[in-house]
């Protein structure tokens, strides 16, 4: 007699996926825009990932990248009047090139130190770059239009949630090629991986070209949810935000990024579902303005109680049910074992002689 | 001359507010090599403690009662204090805590106290009073207007420019004469070497709680006086405006030290006002407003020399 | 012509010269032990010749080649690989995911053909990881491979980090204290190990280390230091009676070391 295996990391997948893909199709019409947004900052939380949780580097100015990306794309599209996917191209350019940038001063400064640096950087290029008229449209900001095989608001988030499937198989051929594992090693030991031949510098920055041209191409997929990119957009608070979803997500996990930028972009929307729905506290005392308290309180607790985020909760939870599963596998084998009605010398594959 | 005249002050006024914001810092960094990004937060928070003393309770309509910052002001302090205590028990309970995950905590916890203060008294800009409104008066008018304002340069010198000066005068006196007792001795030892000086019977939590304490109550001066700069409270000033001129100026001046912080600020803000003014006569169009040149100091200071003027370690 | 050569290396670490005009060679197929006190420059030595430091004078070459401005991971490429004091592993990663990083200059596939999952690179990453699992198997350690590096003893950790630098593929490998920390009956089985990798492998073995009788069992030659200068050198047996080098270690009264 067999006991039912779990095939439980492969079907959880699935299950998660096939959601996802039905997700658009569920969503209210009014919502999809921010639906699409959520899948975005998913993607965003895959870039933060790259940078802080493989490179182990410090990023208190993400939103510079993703801006840059966002108006190069609108530049792109507007004054250089190329097609979108080009225009997509050219955003993850300048996202690189800006996160390439920032990388040749990380290689100088540590610790601290980087971290203010990233932070000048990110306010910098919100007051500067983002004012620049020429560049950007000034403050009435820079038009970015769709596609046009995907102008309506469904058709958008179904291209948005290609594009993040896109992005995480790319995440999963990194972490399990020679690339993904140089950046990896040098973040946790740069003597060990220079004595293993790794280039310790040209690989620390090719883990800022990542994390920037993916930070880059979802600026450029944001312009155009609704179509129009001002520098407020990208206000230096955003960074913030996006550093206080990685904690969230768990550093180092592509699934808790993901999950973390859908949350916290998702987290306004929710609450206001929540206030109005559930007569309660404390849904009936928070609204959407009080999201930024919320991932505060939620970045809190996780360093009080769950320093690995989204991860190590879901790690804890899937812990909890393989240990049940094995437990009452156990106990199955027991109640066969001591059952006088089945013959346990005969099990699967006894077939001797066969 | 009167252009230089006007950098000198300019750079004066603004700068002792960095100052006073880099003093906190560069002690809680000191004393617990913490960079507390909710240095500014908690000085609005005191600053809106003050704010409701003020208006009577009535957060409405309420009037700003006159003189009453005076007392007001007490009361903030002290709650400036004990948030800033909160914040370092916070930090001290944090798993795995390295520099820069202390970093992002304070970082959260400003965020938090941003949203707190977004809560209670929504995004809208409150009038808030100085301490002394106006400027002083060289000759009166008959009518009982001021005939003619103390200037220098160009610029017309307020009280609460005066006063924001006086306050930095006295609380570097007052730090440097502290460092010199036997508390303050026992801080710096603690900073110097935890383990040492917790062998020597200085109780390592109560130095902390003591520097996150003062820290606090510069903190609240801080935010009291910073709002009265624009005579406006909204939540998330000190965030928006003085922390990262107060960062940078702890930095310029060297991060483990307090006449550093002090030299940093005024430094800096004559910095930032030279080269505006230099920018402006020279009618560059350049883009971006006129405390970016503050970012550009501290990425200045941090890829050239991140120990700053008067700081011992990078 | 010797595979790996040093040419008066001297270094000055603030006010002590660390090391003060070392001569070094090592043959194909040697095993070159470097025996001193504390403090005597043994590790310093390691580092200027595997690039993790630059020398104030002298040069190092490799097979005749001028290697002293190279980088340390250029110097990976050319055939050293080496060990460090403290463990050098990931330690976020398997037994076996050290195994494949360590062979990062032989995965022979570009970095774009990993991104996009291109079958070369598919193909080359399975020989990678046979070749990781042979290497594991050849340290004894096979069963260990999918195990995290925080379950495993010190001495375990050791063997797992020499399998990597192994995994690299060099011609002259640099062992930093490879002795450190073990019991007597697991520093002998490492010294036979050692042995047999020189055999088969066919590599040149550069040893550090302070467990004197192990050194001079399975070296060839062996150089000795003393506050950063060459003490003697020779071979085993004569460092082994040598009087200079009994007294640095044990003091005027000894006349042998081991």
């Amino acid at each position: 007699m067999r006991v039912p295996q779990i095939r439980g990391a492969r079907a959880g997948v699935l299950v998660v996926a096939g959601a996802a893909a039905l997700a658009p199709l569920l969503v209210p019409e009014v919502f999809l825009n921010v639906a699409s947004r959520a899948i975005l900052f998913g993607i965003v939380g895959l870039s933060i990932n790259v940078l802080i949780g493989y490179t182990g580097q410090v990023s208190l100015g993400h939103a510079a990248f993703v801006g840059i990306g966002a108006f190069g794309a609108g530049f792109a599209q507007t004054e250089m009047v190329l097609p979108f996917p080009v225009a997509l191209v050219f955003a993850g350019l300048t996202g690189g090139v800006a996160a390439v940038v920032l990388g040749g001063v990380a290689l100088r400064v540590r610790g601290l130190y980087l971290a203010l640096v990233t932070l000048a950087y990110g306010i910098f290029a919100q007051e500067v770059i983002f004012n620049i008229r020429s560049l950007t449209g000034g403050g009435a900001g820079m038009p970015a239009p769709r596609p046009s095989f995907a102008t309506g608001n469904l058709a958008y988030a179904y291209m948005c949630l290609g594009l993040l499937g896109v992005a995480i198989a790319f995440d999963r051929r990194l972490t399990s090629s020679r690339a993904g594992r140089a950046i990896q090693a040098l973040r946790d030991d740069e003597r060990v991986a220079a004595s293993w031949g790794v280039n310790v510098t040209a690989y620390k920055l090719l883990g800022f070209v990542i994390s920037g041209a993916m930070a880059g191409i979802a600026g450029g997929l944001l312009a155009s949810v609704e179509q129009i990119v001002a520098p407020l957009d990208f206000a230096f608070t955003l960074s913030l935000t996006f550093l206080l979803m990685a904690v969230i997500g768990g550093v180092g996990s592509r699934a808790g990024a993901v999950v973390a930028g859908v949350f916290v972009a998702s987290l306004p929307t929710l609450l206001d579902a929540a206030h109005r729905n559930i007569p309660f506290p404390p849904f009936s005392v928070l609204n959407a303005s009080f999201s930024p308290l919320v991932v505060a309180l939620l970045v809190l607790i996780g360093f009080l109680f769950f320093p690995g985020g989204f991860a190590e909760v879901g790690r804890t939870i899937a812990g909890a049910v393989r240990a049940r599963a094995a437990r009452s596998r156990a106990a199955a084998a027991v109640a066969v074992a001591s059952d006088p009605l089945i013959d346990v010398s005969v099990g699967e594959g006894a077939h001797a002689g066969a | 001359m009167k252009a230089v005249l006007d950098v000198l002050v300019i750079g004066l006024q603004n700068g002792a507010i960095y100052s006073l914001v880099a003093l906190g810092l560069v002690l809680v960094y000191k004393a617990t090599r913490v960079l507390n990004f909710a240095h500014g937060e908690v000085g609005t928070t005191a600053a809106f403690v003050a704010w409701v003393l003020i208006v009577g309770g009535d957060t409405e309509r309420g009037a700003l009662t006159p003189g009453a910052l005076w007392w007001a002001a007490i009361p903030a302090v002290v709650v400036g204090v004990l948030l800033s205590m909160g914040v370092s028990t916070l930090i001290g309970r944090l798993r795995g805590s390295s520099a820069v995950t202390s970093l992002v905590a304070t970082v959260a916890i400003a965020l938090l106290l941003v949203a707190t203060q977004l809560g209670f008294f929504r995004a809208q800009a409150r009038r808030f009073p100085r301490f002394v409104e106006g400027s002083p008066c060289l000759r009166g008018a008959a009518d009982g207007t001021c005939a003619r304002e103390l200037t220098i340069g160009s610029i017309v010198v307020s009280w609460h420019t005066l006063i924001i000066l006086a306050v930095l005068g006295v609380t570097s006196l007052l730090l440097a004469a502290f460092f010199r007792t036997r508390w303050g001795t026992a801080l710096l030892a603690m900073a110097q070497d935890p383990y040492a000086a917790e062998l020597q019977g200085i109780s390592v939590r109560r130095m902390t709680m003591l520097a996150w304490g003062m820290a606090g109550a510069l903190a609240a001066i801080a935010g009291i006086l910073g709002a009265g700069v624009f005579n406006q409270l909204t939540p998330g000033l000190m965030l928006g405006t003085f922390l990262i001129p107060g960062f940078t100026a702890a930095v310029l001046g060297g991060i483990t030290s307090m006449a550093g912080a002090a030299v940093g600020g005024i430094v800096l803000g004559i910095t930032v006002a030279a080269a505006n003014q230099i920018v402006q006569s020279l009618r560059w169009n350049l883009p971006g407003p006129p405390h970016v040149a503050v970012l550009l100091v501290l990425m200045a200071v941090l890829l050239v020399r991140p120990r700053g003027l008067l700081g011992k370690e990078a | 012509m010797p595979v790996l050569e040093a040419r008066d290396i001297a270094i000055r670490f603030g006010g002590v010269q660390a090391l003060d005009g070392i001569d070094f060679s090592v043959d194909e197929w040697e095993i070159v032990g470097i025996l001193g006190p504390n403090g005597a420059g043994k590790t310093t030595f390691f580092n200027c010749v595997s690039g993790f430091s630059r020398p104030d004078r002298g040069s190092i070459h490799f097979r005749g080649q001028d290697i002293t401005a190279m980088r340390p991971d250029e110097r990976v490429a050319l055939g050293i690989g080496r060990t460090f004091q403290q463990v050098g592993l990931v330690r976020s990663f398997t037994v076996a995911e050290n195994l494949l990083a360590a062979q990062h200059l032989t995965a022979a596939y570009t970095n774009l053909s990993g991104f996009v999952g291109a079958p070369r690179a598919r193909a080359r990453e399975r020989v990678m990881r046979d070749r990781a699992m042979t290497v594991l198997e050849f340290m004894g350690l096979a069963d260990l491979a999918g195990e995290t590096l925080s379950g495993l003893s010190y001495g375990t950790l050791k063997m797992v980090e020499v399998a990597a630098a192994i995994a690299v593929d060099p011609q002259v490998l640099m062992l930093d204290e490879p002795l450190a920390g073990l019991a007597p009956e697991e520093a002998t089985e490492f010294g036979d190990r050692l042995l047999v990798m020189r055999r088969e492998l066919g590599l040149a073995v550069v040893i550090v280390d302070h467990h004197v009788p192990q050194v001079l069992r399975v070296a060839d030659y062996v150089y000795v230091l003393n506050f950063g200068s060459l003490l003697a050198q020779g071979s085993p047996e004569e460092i082994r009676v040598n009087p200079a080098v009994a007294e640095a270690y044990m003091g005027k009264e000894a006349t042998s070391v081991a």
